[in-house]
């Protein structure tokens, strides 16, 4: 009986702790504890699905997915909810039928490399951010959706960013580290 | 595991006191004292020397900046300690040379010498070590254990005439006690027996044959080579301090080995409050010219990233340029005690015409990991040292360690480092594009990185610092300070950020 009470007791402190205490747009920076940061004006969807295209011989499959509401805690103790746009893809060698790069079996959000920085007219700001075992590599791209055209959208920007973590890098160069994304502008059509 | 004792690197504004009456006694008229770059500038003498060689890229004559001697011969010079002996005949100015890659089989010195007819002649010395020195604090000397030397003539002006002839080897004064070892002026003072004048260090790729053994004052040259018999040897009482061998048949440079800091080198650990540890690391005048010269409006517009770093050489502290790799970004070494670079500006338009300045005018992740891998471990048992500095055009930061990471809370960090480099650059991007002073950036920044920090893990064990530079344009650069204050989270997101000035 009393560890059943200590369990209520517990799940209604975690409970408790992560209810949404205000609702905030994407992006703001200053909020406090609890706060949900929102895709108030339902944009983050656009992108949802999966998209392909082909350059340079090559198949680049694109899946975004949206994580509404998604729970971030901090080893703080503090906690956030946040709408969450995130990507992962699969790039095939039309050449050889070899799979390059494959991240499409990812179904936690932490798994999912792509994650939308911002949306800035019709432009989603990009990132890409590999694993540790690829020193932590970071890319950055931006995807065009065409107002006029949902079922298209364009890949480009491509640049290279930071890398670099905790544990060591195998790699002595950012440039020998495998990076698949694009690195040229791309047309993605909605599958 | 470094061993503390005791001669801080760090003397700024010191000179010694001269050996000159111990001298006096045995009419040995020279004296040994060890200066800063800024002190000597303000001698004419020196001056006038080294105006000879030294056209500044910069054309004022505040000596700021790196030399066209510097460039050509690809070195810097360590502004902190330079070695001066003189006596009625010359007067020599030693400088430790520090270039861009690590050596521990061997250091570098400019050596800079006027004769009384105000001849100058400068050349570098290379001393190829056998073992690294063994220092002797009592003397603030060590022990050199190199039989070999190489020594370039420097080309001023591009008018040979003016650089007298060389000799093939060097001219060092000894000090007759336990090992014999490079006289400073406290062997002087302490009669610690006769100085002795060793000349057996010669550059073998010029065709000398001097094989002369110094350490127990006795020469046995083994012919040829411009130091002949007398080399080595203890000078009688009246000797005046010339060598007819260096310097009377127009032989090489006397000099005094400059290992970058006095004697024993390795630095006294201190550990204070987190204010002190920052503030005392980058009040040093070899720290200060270092940044002053980093800290410029070409190294911020640049395409790449530029900066410096600290390693233990052979016990010593040293600092060198750090090389951008990859992506422009600089990468420091295994074993870099802190590091300081500028991030540069990086000019964007986003794919829609949206212009935004790429660059993180803080912190970035990459230099927090820095900080708690490679600085924190060469930091080893005072990690509260470690330290690094990141130059924007918006504002100057510093994240150092306020205690060690274990194991485990590494590991624990390690496992979240993702989340934390995409929230960091998640949150840096919306605040790059959507705040519009530089201030509210600032501000914005600060905040993301701290609260970033604390969620990942490392709320208690990086600090935040921001700096302020006084006396920016004063020459003098014992004028020139860093002013830090600590940056820490508000109470409220009313009060966001906290900003204490160090003492």
């Amino acid at each position: 009986m009393k560890n059943i009470i200590k369990l209520i007791l517990f799940l209604f402190t975690v409970n408790v702790s992560c209810q949404v205490t205000n609702i905030v747009p994407l992006n703001t920076v200053y909020y406090s504890d609890g706060a949900y940061l929102k895709d108030l004006n339902n944009e983050l969807s656009l992108l949802e699905g999966t998209w392909e295209g082909t350059l340079n011989n090559k198949k680049y499959i694109f899946q975004f997915t949206v994580f509404y509401q998604h729970l971030e805690t901090g080893a703080d103790g503090s906690y956030e909810y946040e709408d969450k746009l995130s990507g992962k893809f699969k790039v095939i060698d039309l050449g050889t039928n070899q799979v390059l790069y494959d991240n499409l079996n990812a179904s936690n959000y932490e798994d999912y490399g792509i994650l939308n920085f911002i949306i800035l007219g019709n432009e989603f700001m990009m990132g890409f951010f590999d694993t540790p075992n690829n020193c932590y590599n970071q890319a950055d791209f931006s995807i065009i959706k065409d107002p006029n055209n949902l079922n298209q959208i364009t890949y480009k920007s491509f640049e290279m960013g930071d890398y670099g973590g905790l544990t060591p890098c195998n790699y002595n160069t950012q440039e020998d580290i495998p990076m698949f994304l694009p690195t040229q502008e791309l047309i993605l059509t909605k599958q | 595991m470094l061993s503390f004792t005791f001669y801080s690197c760090q003397k700024d504004e010191f000179i010694e006191e001269s050996g000159i009456e111990s001298h006096s006694e045995k009419n040995l008229k020279f004296e040994f004292k060890n200066k800063t770059f800024a002190e000597l500038t303000k001698e004419t003498k020196f001056k006038k020397a080294y105006q000879k060689f030294i056209d500044k890229k910069v054309g004022n004559s505040n000596f700021e900046g790196r030399t066209i001697m510097e460039d050509q011969y690809g070195f810097t010079i360590d502004s902190s300690l330079v070695k001066e002996f003189s006596s009625e005949l010359y007067t020599s100015y030693t400088f430790f040379i520090t270039r861009d890659s690590l050596h521990n089989d061997y250091f570098e010195n400019l050596v800079v010498e006027i004769d009384s007819s105000n001849t100058v002649t400068a050349v570098i010395v290379k001393y190829f070590l056998n073992s690294p020195n063994i220092t002797y604090p009592e003397h603030k000397s060590f022990y050199l254990d190199a039989n070999a030397v190489e020594i370039t003539p420097i080309n001023f002006n591009n008018d040979l005439s003016k650089v007298s002839a060389l000799g093939d080897c060097i001219g060092i004064w000894m000090c007759p006690w336990q090992d014999d070892h490079p006289a400073t002026n406290v062997c002087v003072e302490e009669n610690r027996g006769d100085l002795w004048l060793d000349t057996s260090m010669c550059d073998d790729s010029v065709g000398s044959s001097n094989e002369s053994s110094s350490n127990n004052g006795e020469s046995s040259s083994s012919g040829g080579g411009s130091t002949g018999g007398g080399s080595g040897t203890p000078p009688t009482n009246d000797y005046d301090g010339s060598d007819p061998d260096i310097h009377g048949n127009g032989g090489g440079v006397t000099t005094s080995p400059n290992t970058g800091c006095e004697g024993n080198c390795f630095e006294e650990v201190i550990v204070g409050t987190p204010c002190e540890n920052i503030t005392r690391q980058t009040n040093t005048a070899s720290y200060k010219q270092r940044f002053k010269n980093l800290n410029t409006p070409e190294n911020i517009n640049a395409n790449q990233e530029s900066g410096f770093y600290q390693n233990l050489v052979n016990g010593k502290k040293r600092f060198f340029d750090g090389v951008p790799v990859g992506n422009q970004h600089l990468q420091i070494p295994e074993g870099s005690l802190n590091a300081t670079h500028v991030h540069n500006k990086k000019p964007m338009v986003s794919a829609t015409g949206i212009n935004f300045d790429g660059s993180s005018k803080i912190p970035s992740p990459e230099d927090v990991a820095q900080l708690v891998t490679k600085c924190h471990d060469a930091n080893s048992t005072n990690p509260e040292n470690a330290f690094v500095i990141t130059v924007t055009d918006q504002g100057i930061f510093a994240v150092t360690l306020l205690e060690s990471i274990s194991q485990s809370e590494e590991i624990a960090i390690t496992q979240n480092w993702r989340e934390f480099k995409k929230n960091y650059y998640d949150l840096s991007i919306g605040i790059k594009t959507e705040y519009s002073t530089p201030e509210s950036r600032s501000d914005a920044l600060q905040y993301m990185l701290l609260k970033q920090l604390k969620k990942v893990g490392l709320g208690d064990k990086v600090a935040l610092f921001k700096a302020t530079i006084e006396n920016e344009s004063d020459p003098d650069i014992n004028n020139y300070n860093i002013k830090w204050s600590r940056i820490t989270l508000g109470g409220n997101l009313f009060n966001p950020l906290d900003e204490t000035p160090c003492p």
